[in-house]
């Protein structure tokens, strides 16, 4: 009795996903006004279609003179990028479409509006719109899929514009590194950053970055036993790849001869993001302090020479 | 040597990547195309720049503006896939439109000089990525600005699919995930 429940079980595990019919109608407005297929492929002189992509497979959908269109393709989710132009086409911004097994979707109406219908294929002066009128829609589009069976409304939504999310391998995480050495008066501080990309890469114009540091303090000049630490963490920002914007708040750890209490600092960093001038301005509860240093991420320039 | 290497006269991986070959890689997703493309470059009367980085602009879909690299100025880049050799280049590219927006020329204390293109005929680079594949975008002249402050000069020599770029082409797939794409 468990064999051929089993059996049945794997079987469907195995088999490939069922077909589902996605539906609706594409609208090409020159203006405001509606362009009929025909009148928009005599102007380009190029036939008009419609496709779905899911990894590398394109499926390319059957399209009638009044627009309306159908698609039979495996269940799963689809992206629809752009509006085929013969040998051009109209890039829209990426939409996803879900697809379901033996249901036929409505996507509604996927409009695209040029001021002219000869500005179709340039993809930078279009815009694009899906409107829901699935209610109008369905009896045409039940006709046209020839379908009888379960139906639902399903349209398109914006999807990421980048399919691979950003990697970062070991070496771009390595570069993170950074060594500095800083004084104020008498107060060495010895901080290792690691500094994390946000948004660009380190060292580009307009890097979004985190910061997390962590410091050994020490009074070079007091020959009496002190030693004090700081850990702190905060944004930057890169300004024209020139220097560096960087605020940090956290905590200053005394030790021996060191106040423990929290810190907050500003730093502007002159230079490249394998090395440059520290200018730091930090505020605590013991009273503001300056200070200047010197840092470098040592495989950012072990990577910038091999 | 290390500090004249730090100032961009050289950097110590030269000999070994100058034998590197380009290599066009797997794709990072399963939506992106290569994009393989020449260009040369003829003198003006200021002499040719010396161009280690090009630089495409997005344009679209929309309002989307990304810009996307192929140049030997990145980190650790004698273990990393060759991006660009004497002048051909091999991108990894989303579906969008995109146009040559500017050259770039590493030089002192790694500092990048960037040569603007003209306009008018920036236009003319513009190239349409449609759906996943391989596209040809032949070889663009680029002629050297006639004066400081000058935008490069771009025309197309309109041999994108020839028959010997996709020989070239052919040989360089061989053995990737793009083969089948050139048969």
């Amino acid at each position: 009795m468990l064999a051929p429940l089993l059996l049945w079980l794997a079987a469907a595990g195995a088999a490939p996903p069922r077909d589902g019919l996605v539906a609706g109608r594409l609208a090409i407005y020159e203006g405001r006004a509606l362009a009929p297929l025909r009148r928009v492929q005599d102007v380009i002189r190029q036939p008009v279609s419609l496709s779905l992509r899911r990894g590398r497979k394109v499926y390319d959908a059957a399209l009638d003179e009044d627009g309306f269109f159908v698609i039979r393709v495996p269940a799963g989710v689809y992206r629809l990028e752009s509006v085929g132009l013969g040998t051009r086409a109209e890039v829209i911004d990426p939409q996803q479409v879900e697809v379901r097994a033996s249901q036929l979707l409505c996507a509604g109406t996927l409009a695209v509006s040029v001021q002219r219908l000869e500005y179709l294929g340039q993809s930078t002066l279009s815009r694009f719109d899906v409107f829901n009128d699935c209610a109008q829609l369905w009896p045409v589009l039940k006709q046209r899929a020839g379908w009888a069976g379960p139906t639902a409304i399903r349209l398109p939504r914006p999807a990421a514009f980048d399919e691979a999310p950003r990697a970062l391998g070991a070496a771009d995480l390595l570069c993170g590194l950074r060594a500095e050495a800083s004084v104020s008066g008498t107060e060495l501080a010895l901080r290792g950053w690691y500094v994390y990309p946000l948004l660009s890469g380190l060292g580009d114009a307009g890097a979004v970055t985190v910061h997390l540091s962590a410091a050994r303090l020490t009074r070079w000049m007091d020959p009496s036993p002190n030693f004090g630490g700081e850990v702190t963490l905060g944004p930057g920002v890169n300004v024209l790849g020139l220097l560096e914007l960087i605020g940090v708040a956290g905590v200053r750890i005394g030790f021996e001869g060191f106040t423990t209490e929290p810190v907050l600092a500003f730093i502007v960093r002159p230079g490249s993001y394998g090395a440059a001038i520290d200018l730091r301005a930090q505020w605590t509860p013991s009273g503001p302090m300056v200070s200047v240093g010197v840092d470098l991420a040592p495989f950012f320039l072990l990577g910038s020479l091999l | 040597m290390v500090a004249a290497a730090g100032s961009g006269c050289f950097r110590l991986s030269d000999p070994v990547y100058f034998f590197k070959s380009l290599e066009v890689g797997e794709p990072p997703g399963s939506g992106y195309s290569l994009l393989y493309g020449t260009l040369v470059l003829t003198p003006g009367p200021y002499g040719t720049p010396r161009i280690d980085t090009i630089v495409l602009r997005q344009v679209g879909p929309g309002t989307r503006r990304a810009y996307w690299r192929a140049g030997e100025g990145v980190l650790f880049r004698a273990f990393r896939r060759r991006l660009v050799k004497q002048g051909t280049f091999a991108l990894h590219l989303p579906v969008g439109i995109y146009e040559l927006d500017h050259l770039e020329t590493t030089g002192l204390l790694g500092q990048t000089t960037a040569w603007p293109l003209n306009e008018e005929t920036r236009v003319v680079s513009r190239i349409y990525i449609t759906r996943p594949g391989v596209y040809d975008w032949g070889t663009l002249r680029i002629t050297a600005p006639e004066g400081p402050y000058r935008p490069l000069h771009i025309e197309t020599l309109g041999d994108a699919y020839s028959a010997w770029r996709r020989d070239a082409l052919r040989v360089l797939v061989q053995g990737t995930s793009w083969a089948p794409e050139v048969p």
